[in-house]
């Protein structure tokens, strides 16, 4: 699973990812952007009951992952879905989603719905031979 | 950042390079130790940068650390001046806002059918993930244009609600056509649903009046038993706010604005951009105001199954309804003359003292009632508005956080929180016990003194305290 870590935020909650490339750096704020309201290990256990894709551009590289993980929750959330493998082939302006859905009926919460992501202190770029990101959420 | 001690409870940012226009905080030493040790006030500093901003960039006691404006900020933009409107200072949550309903109960009588009218709320309220009560997407069209009006229309409520709501519980301005299909899917489905993270229903007792007479005009009394709702506008605001900031990124450059946060994105209310903005976000706020409207029936209903009676013997009369993530077009007077200004309330309460062409009639004398919640387990407190308010008719909105959700987590589980509340005697309904230690207690300022100087500063006036008997999480 991909990691990453949780920002002290007093209001709200934020993230931060590292990866070799930034396909795997967006995969991971994706990743974690669900794992804070619901446990994404116990989420994969599920069986899968769709799949979707989609693609996304976008004029810079952070108002890029903002689109993606807005797009994710969006998705989510208006199809009653919990969001699992999820793979992304990114250039540093557009890129193509794909993920698998199950029910979200059972799933247990850890944290609170994540309301939006924000563009409040966002960071998606390269560190040497890595990728770093960190995204604020409203939750 | 520096902040200059002005009076007891004023600090003051003096004007650095790009604001237009100093920072001002109401906070005492304690509520602003908090703030200092985050980026609430370089936020405050922030959003002085804001074209058109008039006075200050004023930050209310319960600030704390937000996205783009610091929760607890009040900003005031001249309209005829270039003033802008800002999404992010009214939120992704939009007319996320409080509603209390007084009662024909005591305390006692509460206690005698607790877990009868817990069980109902338990049962009546939906939250957490999903939908809510209401699946009538026709229904749910007229509430964008109407608001409460419309919940009340199709046999929701009381006649009487709308007179005690802010804006009689409809925002003039909605623009349908400014909604995307989009939020549409992703809320219009959640009508009549609290939510999660700090939203609640609460059953309450007052159990202090400091100004008995506008206690009286607002419905309460000492022992009465009242219930509190804290939500908002659920997904489709979530999702409104989010199209929007998407288009005003790319509408900024078009209008020569650069702010400091990209959170802060903003067009000139009189923009195109502008218009479709306050469009959409008066349709999110009807969809809050209904939203509440509709969770407000559930729970006479509740207590009317809970006491076995009729839901008029509960004598859930609402006490008032409002707003505290909104922008407002109101007129106030600045350097002595009458201007139209854009109020965005970020966090904050509006707060219209004795006598504003806005109040009902009856609520006139005393002012607008400003309600502020408290955190689970703690008061809660309702104040009136004042006639020398020094912020654009605004107050506090809540206890504030102090801790953030993982130092929150860490300290109890959520279980533990449950069993404090349970031994403190407040009954807990949580949709997810695992949730509760987020919203624990600890997590939050003393709402007591948020209200210590709200009242001292003149931002509201104490009226009543309201001891938590209940609560019903998301």
């Amino acid at each position: 699973m991909p990691s990453y870590r949780i920002l002290d935020h007093t209001a709200d909650t934020g993230i931060e990812a590292e990866a070799d490339t930034l396909s795997e750096l967006l995969e991971a704020l994706a990743h974690g952007m669900f794992d804070l309201t619901w446990d994404m290990d116990a989420v994969a256990r599920r069986p899968a009951t769709g799949s979707i894709q989609f693609t996304i551009s976008s004029p810079a590289i952070d108002e890029l992952a903002v689109d993606i993980l807005s797009e994710l929750l969006y998705v989510s959330e208006s199809g009653d879905a919990a969001i699992r493998a999820i793979s992304i082939d990114a250039t540093t302006t557009e890129a193509t989603v794909t993920a698998e859905t199950c029910p979200l009926s059972g799933v247990e919460l850890r944290g609170p719905p994540i309301k939006a992501v924000t563009y409040h202190d966002l960071r998606v770029e390269r560190a040497g031979e890595k990728w770093w990101g960190r995204v604020i959420f409203d939750v | 950042m520096d902040l200059r001690h002005v009076s007891a409870d004023v600090w003051e940012i003096a004007p650095l390079e790009g604001m237009r226009v100093p920072g001002r905080v109401y906070a005492s030493e304690a509520l602003l130790a908090g703030a200092r040790e985050e980026q609430a006030v370089r936020q405050v500093a922030n959003v002085a940068h804001l074209p058109g901003i008039v006075e200050a960039s004023i930050a209310m006691p319960d600030i704390h650390w937000g996205y783009g404006f610091p929760i607890g900020g009040v900003a005031a933009t001249a309209v005829d001046d270039g003033g802008v409107v800002s999404p992010g200072g009214v939120g992704f949550d939009i007319c996320c806002g409080v509603r209390l309903l007084a009662s024909a109960f005591t305390e006692a009588d509460f206690e005698a059918h607790r877990d009868a009218v817990m069980a109902e709320l338990d049962r009546r309220i939906p939250r957490g993930l999903g939908k809510g009560s209401i699946a009538d997407r026709a229904l749910v069209a007229d509430v964008l244009l109407s608001g409460a009006e419309a919940v009340l229309a199709a046999g929701y409520g009381w006649e009487d609600d709308l007179a005690r709501c802010e804006e009689g519980g409809v925002s003039a301005g909605a623009d349908s056509d400014a909604i995307s299909g989009r939020a549409l899917e992703r809320g219009g489905g959640q009508l009549g649903s609290l939510g999660a993270g700090n939203h609640f229903l609460e059953v309450q007792v007052v159990d202090a009046v400091h100004d008995r007479g506008a206690a009286s005009a607002f419905g309460l009394a000492a022992g009465m038993v009242t219930v509190m709702i804290h939500c908002g506008s659920r997904g489709f605001g979530h999702q409104t706010c989010t199209d929007q900031l998407r288009l005003l990124g790319t509408a900024m450059a078009r209008h020569g604005i650069t702010v400091p946060d990209r959170q802060l994105a903003c067009v000139p209310v009189d923009s195109a951009e502008g218009a479709a903005y306050l469009g959409a976000m008066s349709a999110s706020a009807n969809f809050a105001w209904a939203n509440r409207h509709v969770l407000a029936h559930e729970a006479r209903r509740a207590f009317a199954a809970g006491f076995a009676t009729s839901e008029r013997e509960t004598g859930m009369r609402l006490v008032y309804d409002v707003a505290h993530n909104l922008a407002k077009l109101e007129e106030h007077d600045v350097g002595g003359r009458a201007v139209w200004l854009c109020v965005h309330r970020k966090g904050a309460t509006r707060a219209f003292g004795p006598g504003h062409r806005d109040l009902p009639a009856d609520l006139s004398a005393w002012g607008q009632p400003v309600l502020i919640p408290g955190s689970m387990g703690t008061a809660s407190w309702v104040l009136r508005g004042t006639d020398t308010n020094p912020a654009f008719a605004s107050a506090a909105h809540g206890a504030g956080r102090v801790m953030s959700r993982k130092k929150a987590k860490r300290r109890e589980t959520g279980a533990e929180v449950r069993r404090r509340l349970e031994e403190d005697g407040i009954a807990i309904r949580p949709g997810s016990v695992r949730l509760l230690s987020e919203e624990a207690p600890y997590a939050y300022k003393d709402v007591d003194e948020v209200v210590d100087v709200c009242h001292r500063s003149g931002l509201a006036a104490k009226v009543a305290r309201l001891r938590p008997l209940g609560v019903v999480k998301g």
